[in-house]
């Protein structure tokens, strides 16, 4: 994983925040509406968390938010990558993502074409209690806009947030140009 | 106000003590459970700020203690007292299992007064387990996350803010001490 840059120069993540506030994002984790659990790389990881105690349990719970048109162009011209796709998720207090890599239906359309590389955003001011891990690294206090670039797509990662207000953050997809 | 890395504790056998309480139940602390007094308010901040972060429905808040003398041989403390040149105020071993948060808070405690009066109090922790990605204590600006085993710190001051919570697939154990200064 490594420090890109602010993009707070790029978009006013402050307003962007303000907006998703006001939304009621797509509930993800144990309350997921939609079914993804026919991918066997998905059901595995399933039965990863079930065994660490995580089945039929509360705590697994996330919003996605769709991107506000220009946001991913904006940030991939800076980046000078081409986006696969952009998204944001929002863990609010007491909830979590338990460790996970990502798994997408789509994965082998996506290596066909290049090798990913994978992003995530800072996006709202430092709140004390968000914690996002990647690989070995825990990100507390980030300051907003702060970019980072992982060492892998498919890194393993968690989310957490035993703070006050809900936690956001920018997850990005593309190929070097 | 960050916490002081005091030292790796090697006299107490901390893998002893962490698979001993794999196998005991411990007592847990819920939102709204009933283990404190409370009786002149003094826990009303916390209850009130977790309250409006919307803890009290996320069913989430859980953490279980574990006592020395109750749940673990007490020589652990009076090696601890020895390691840190204290008198032991109150000390017990908390587990967070994953999913599972001690959100922000700071320790509150009815017999508080009780201790003050015997001197000034120090507040220290220490990773008893071998960390897992994804468990995470924080005190005030210090985040803690795969701390080796052993590991002991000295907070801000006994009061600190403080919270920890789990995201990986192991219970979190982590060594909780109040001592007096000698």
């Amino acid at each position: 994983m490594k420090l890109i840059g602010n993009s707070s120069h790029i978009i006013d993540w402050s307003a962007l925040v303000a907006v998703l506030k006001t939304q009621t994002g797509r509930s993800r984790g144990s309350k997921q509406e939609d079914d993804i659990h026919h991918n066997p790389k998905v059901a595995e990881l399933r039965k990863t968390w079930i065994d660490a105690g995580y089945e039929d349990d509360e705590s697994v719970g996330w919003l996605d938010y769709d991107v506000p048109t220009g946001v991913v162009e904006n940030i991939s011209n800076w980046l000078n990558i081409t986006p696969i796709g952009g998204w944001i998720t929002s863990v609010p207090p007491g909830y979590c993502v338990p460790w996970h890599y990502d798994i997408t239906d789509d994965e082998e359309d996506i290596l066909a074409k290049g090798t990913p590389i994978r992003f995530t955003c800072h996006i709202d001011k430092p709140q004390w209690g968000q914690v996002f891990v990647l690989g070995d690294h825990a990100f507390h206090m980030e300051e907003q806009g702060n970019f980072y670039q992982w060492a892998d797509w498919q890194e393993w990662h968690g989310g957490m947030n035993m703070g006050l207000t809900p936690k956001f953050l920018f997850n990005l997809m593309g190929y070097a140009k | 106000m960050k916490a002081t890395f005091i030292g790796n504790c090697k006299t107490i056998d901390w893998q002893s003590l962490v698979n001993d309480l794999l196998t005991k139940e411990g007592d847990a602390r819920t939102f709204g459970g009933n283990f404190y007094h409370n009786t002149d308010g003094r826990f009303d901040e916390v209850i009130s700020l977790w309250k409006t972060a919307g803890y009290d429905k996320s069913g989430t808040v859980e953490w279980i203690n574990y006592y020395p003398g109750k749940h673990f041989d007490s020589s652990v403390i009076k090696l601890f007292e020895e390691y840190t040149n204290t008198t032991c105020a109150r000390a017990w071993v908390s587990k967070i299992r994953p999913g599972r948060y001690a959100p922000y808070h700071m320790d509150i405690d009815d017999d508080e007064e009780l201790y003050l009066s015997k001197g000034e109090l120090v507040r220290y922790t220490a990773h008893p387990g071998i960390s897992e990605r994804g468990q995470v204590l924080i005190v005030e600006d210090s985040l803690f996350h795969l701390e080796e085993q052993g590991n002991v710190y000295m907070w801000p001051n006994h009061r600190a803010w403080h919270a920890g919570g789990n995201c990986s697939f192991k219970p979190k154990f982590l060594f909780n001490f109040l001592g007096i200064k000698k």
